[in-house]
């Protein structure tokens, strides 16, 4: 009884404040409320034991994600202030689109997606220990190869990002290199000279 | 010890329910929500009071006193310092978003004391005893970013928008470092319950086995709690006081509490990782006969004593420094490590202590 009153609780606040994501005139409420979204969606998975993937969305879509996010409307300081139009060119594009990932969403909960078995949760897993247990035997033995696979695709993004971002920037920065500062030594930085009188250093 | 007074204040609770005559359906609930008040009492006495022992630790290695005019070794001090704060004016910069303006510190407020729900101070003594509590832990100290980053945008001034700037980056680089520092933890545990971490150090502390791990994880704890050296984002000398500039009064003093209650939250779990939580230093005759709620409160007040030298003691760092620190030194050296170690158990087919 109480459950379902949090469930629907949570439940209502998340769907409203996704409302409020597209239709909020500064976009830094926008994103405000997009963390708020993803607060209550960790709440419902808490709701269904699953206390794992609700920190897991926290840590990475609210801890690093949409501070981003909230970084990159900062900086460009947004301020719309004309009236946005409900229908502009893209909307048929956009309701496309809809339509595709709503299908793909019923046909992948219905069918399973090609290749991998929707997993078959043990109603009782909390007897097993607990869920992050459960899901690390999971990913390390029955999924290994795709758990492997998504680490590396990671790890190329990353890489290519800090290359890129490291070109661009090496040539036009003076960079504090620690290495050099500590071999550097009396000898070969400073030289004794006798400096003639009225005539300087050549 | 403390369990004891957690059943006292459960049993007292219920003899006021049969006294009123509510049925005792509802005293879980009721002593639970007394608990939480008594926690967050006891943390802002504790935050009071470490304020004194920061000013008297800084005193100390300046050769002064440090407080001692209000009350005997001014032990009063923090009591003043906060009804003078409470008592100060509010000021809204013109042109500042109140509404987020005012939701910054709350924010930082509240998440600097979310935390505490998971910290295990004895055995069993623990306000929720998660099973994912080291998850709960990273993911509190990620949302510390959002307070400060509303504080600078809000306040409308650029002093606080750099600082904001600065923690925020800061905070979301070396939380990279510290995940893996903290999986390396977990490998050795084979759990992610705050419990279970300290009764596996029962034969030795995690300092011991881990111990550049924990050195880094000391230096990352400072730096996550924008601490000396590496308090960037209130640097008095290039922008004033960073985020928390235009703040005054009261609102200022939610950010000043939140700062505090933060470093104590950190202590406790550098603690609890790595110097064996409530566990005695040896488990022998005269040590173990102390009450190990005492050992806890202890380890946690040698860490603070630590933070707070780095502060008088060290310079700051400049800011490319900090982020090279982070990127260049602690992620690599962090994850060899973990590599290294995990490839250890493997070889030595070790078995985590509560799998």
């Amino acid at each position: 009884m109480i459950e379902a009153i949090i469930f629907y609780l949570f439940g209502t606040v998340l769907v409203l404040a996704s409302i409020g994501v597209v239709s909020a005139k500064n976009p830094v409420y926008s994103i405000l409320l997009l963390i708020f979204a993803f607060f209550n969606a960790a709440a419902i998975f808490v709701l269904l034991k699953a206390e794992f993937l609700a920190m897991v969305l926290i840590i990475v879509y609210v801890g690093a994600v949409a501070v981003l996010f909230l970084f990159v409307v900062m900086l460009i300081n947004l301020r719309t202030k004309e009236k946005r139009k409900v229908f502009t060119k893209y909307t048929l594009f956009a309701l496309l689109l809809l339509v595709v990932l709503g299908v793909e969403l019923f046909v992948s909960l219905f069918e399973g997606i090609a290749g991998i078995n929707p997993v078959v949760m043990d109603s009782n897993f909390a007897q097993l220990g607990d869920a992050v247990l459960y899901l690390g035997q999971l990913f390390f033995n029955q999924y290994y190869y795709l758990f492997l696979v998504g680490g590396l695709i990671l790890t190329v993004a990353m890489i290519g990002a800090v290359i890129i971002v490291d070109k661009e920037t090496s040539t036009t920065n003076q960079r504090q290199d620690v290495f050099l500062q500590n071999i550097r030594s009396r000898e070969n930085s400073v030289k004794a000279v006798k400096v003639e009188i009225e005539r300087g250093i050549k | 010890m403390l369990l004891y007074l957690s059943n006292i204040i459960q049993e007292f609770i219920a003899f006021l329910f049969s006294l009123v005559g509510l049925t005792a359906e509802y005293v879980p609930f009721v002593s639970m929500f007394v608990k939480a008040v008594i926690i967050i009492l006891v943390i802002m006495m504790c935050v009071a009071y470490l304020t004194w022992w920061e000013r008297k630790i800084h005193g100390l290695v300046a050769r002064r006193k440090g407080p001692n005019v209000v009350g005997p070794l001014g032990l009063l001090q923090p009591i003043f310092d906060g009804v003078k704060l409470l008592l100060k004016e509010m000021i809204f910069p013109a042109n500042s978003n109140k509404f987020i303006f005012l939701l910054a510190p709350v924010i930082t407020f509240l998440v600097a004391l979310l935390g505490w729900v998971i910290i295990p101070v004895e055995q069993g003594v623990v306000f929720a005893n998660l099973n994912v509590g080291v998850l709960y832990l990273m993911a509190i100290s990620s949302l510390a970013v959002y307070g400060i980053i509303m504080a600078g945008w809000a306040s409308n001034s650029q002093y606080s928008f750099l600082g904001s700037i600065r923690s925020a980056s800061q905070m979301i680089s070396y939380e990279i470092a510290m995940g893996v520092v903290i999986v390396c933890v977990v490998l050795l545990t084979g759990s992610l319950n705050l419990t279970n971490i300290v009764l596996a150090q029962q034969d030795m502390w995690y300092i011991i086995k881990l111990f550049p791990m924990a050195i880094l994880f000391f230096i990352i704890i400072v730096a996550e709690t924008n601490r000396h050296p590496f308090d960037l984002p209130e640097a008095e000398s290039d922008i004033v006081s960073g985020y928390h500039t235009e703040y005054s009064g009261f609102i200022f003093a939610l950010f000043f509490l939140a700062e505090y209650a933060n470093m104590i939250l950190m202590s406790s779990f550098f603690t609890i990782l790595f110097l064996g939580g409530w566990l005695p230093l040896f488990d022998i005759a005269p040590f173990n006969l102390i009450p190990s709620f005492f050992w806890f409160v202890l380890k946690v007040i040698i860490c603070l004593t630590l933070m707070i030298q780095l502060r008088s003691i060290l310079p700051r760092y400049r800011y490319d420094q900090l982020m090279r620190l982070g990127w260049r030194v602690f992620i690599p050296v962090s994850l060899l490590f973990f590599v290294f170690l995990a490839v250890i158990l493997r070889l030595i087919d070790y078995i985590p202590s509560s799998y």
